[in-house]
């Protein structure tokens, strides 16, 4: 089934909120949701809620057992990614994401051997991008040898959008132009991602009306329609 | 002032907010040169332009080297984006396909026709 690569040639634009905010929104759709956490920061679990001393499982195929928040069972896969038998199993076109599951895997910025490790295997890569003119140079950056507006399998999320500066104003629009259809959404800049992180609880309980958490609802719908995500009702029926 | 906006004011009870409505179309969108970069690299554009259609892309980008000291305010005027017209958002039209995409679209078949 499934795997969702959220991952971004530039560090700090929101990926790992993203990929979290992701992943609960397709476990309250019904799906059976893994989060895989691929980065050494180790992050991930904070935008659900769990604090940093909280211990991750190690992700060693879907049948280990692990911590589940708001219906996601969240994994951490960093050392993983770095194991040889993982490592000539995806490179020989074995997929362990096969199984049913919606796999939504967050990779840091810098690793682009881990990224280049999934990319065959994913449904879709998910890149997150600043209202920042150093984030919007990072384009340049997206997948060596493929011009960014050639990516197919590639959605841009413009992330902490500010419709009060100018800049972030402009920014949206020349987006539009540039991608198209693969600027699948905008998220609002909110506090209310910062406070939530900072109460050890997701956004959806600290602040359920926030401008953020309905943004980042209607991005990830886009999203599954994009990745040919079927709502998981459909299929029981 | 959006209706709207006044409504949630009155409701309220508030007369001191500071209202302001942000909306830029294209007509208003100034081509900041790290725009301009990035319509000219080839890794996020696709193939490089031949001299003759740079020559183009810069009869619709004339101003984009004109004042490279004042970033605070990038030029202004006749510009890529006029083709735009004004308040007309081509998303709201239908056509959010990308009209730069098939712009450059346009040049890199030109590209390919003139080397066949
Ligand atoms: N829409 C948003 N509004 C406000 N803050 C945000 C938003 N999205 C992300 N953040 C904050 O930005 C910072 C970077 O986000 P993070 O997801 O860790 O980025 P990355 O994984 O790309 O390095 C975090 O502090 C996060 O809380
Ligand atoms: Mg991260």
């Amino acid at each position: 089934m499934p795997l969702l690569l959220c991952h971004s040639p530039k560090g700090g634009t929101g990926t790992s909120f993203i990929a979290a905010h992701l992943a609960m929104h397709l476990a309250s759709q019904g799906h059976d949701v893994v989060a895989l956490d691929f980065t050494y920061q180790d992050s991930l679990k904070l935008f659900f809620g769990l604090l940093p001393a909280q211990p991750l499982a190690e992700f060693h195929g879907s049948h280990g057992s692990a911590l589940a928040v708001s219906g996601v069972e969240i994994f951490s896969a960093h050392q993983l990614a770095h194991e040889p038998a993982f490592i000539a199993a995806l490179q020989a076109g074995r997929s362990p994401f096969d199984d049913g599951k919606v796999y939504v895997a967050d990779v840091a910025a810098g690793d682009r051997n881990t990224r280049d490790l999934l990319l065959p295997h994913a449904h879709l890569r998910v890149c997150t991008l600043l209202p920042h003119p150093i984030s919007l140079a990072a384009l340049t950056k997206v997948q060596a040898g493929k011009p960014t507006v050639e990516l197919s399998n590639t959605a841009f999320i413009l992330n902490q959008l500010d419709d009060t500066h100018r800049f972030s104003r402009h920014a949206h629009i020349f987006l539009r132009e540039l991608l198209g259809d693969a600027l699948i959404g905008t998220v609002r800049r909110d506090e209310a991602v910062n406070e939530a992180a900072a109460m050890f609880e997701p956004i959806s309980k600290y602040a359920p009306a926030s401008a953020a958490l309905s943004d980042m609802r209607a991005v990830a719908k886009a999203i599954a329609g994009r990745a040919d995500i079927a709502q998981a009702t459909d299929q029981l029926s | 002032m959006r209706s709207d906006a006044a409504h949630l004011l009155a409701r309220l009870g508030r007369k001191d907010f500071r209202y302001r409505e942000f909306t830029d179309n294209f007509a208003d969108m100034e081509l900041w040169p790290v725009f301009e970069a990035l319509l000219t690299d080839e890794r996020v554009v696709g193939k490089p332009l031949s001299a003759l259609e740079s020559r183009n892309v810069e009869d619709f980008i004339p101003e984009t080297k004109v004042q490279p000291a004042r970033p605070a305010s990038p030029p202004r005027g006749p510009g890529l984006f006029d083709r735009y017209g004004e308040g007309s958002r081509p998303a709201a039209q239908g056509e959010g396909n990308g009209e730069l995409r098939s712009f450059l679209q346009r040049l890199s078949k030109k590209d390919g026709e003139g080397r066949n």
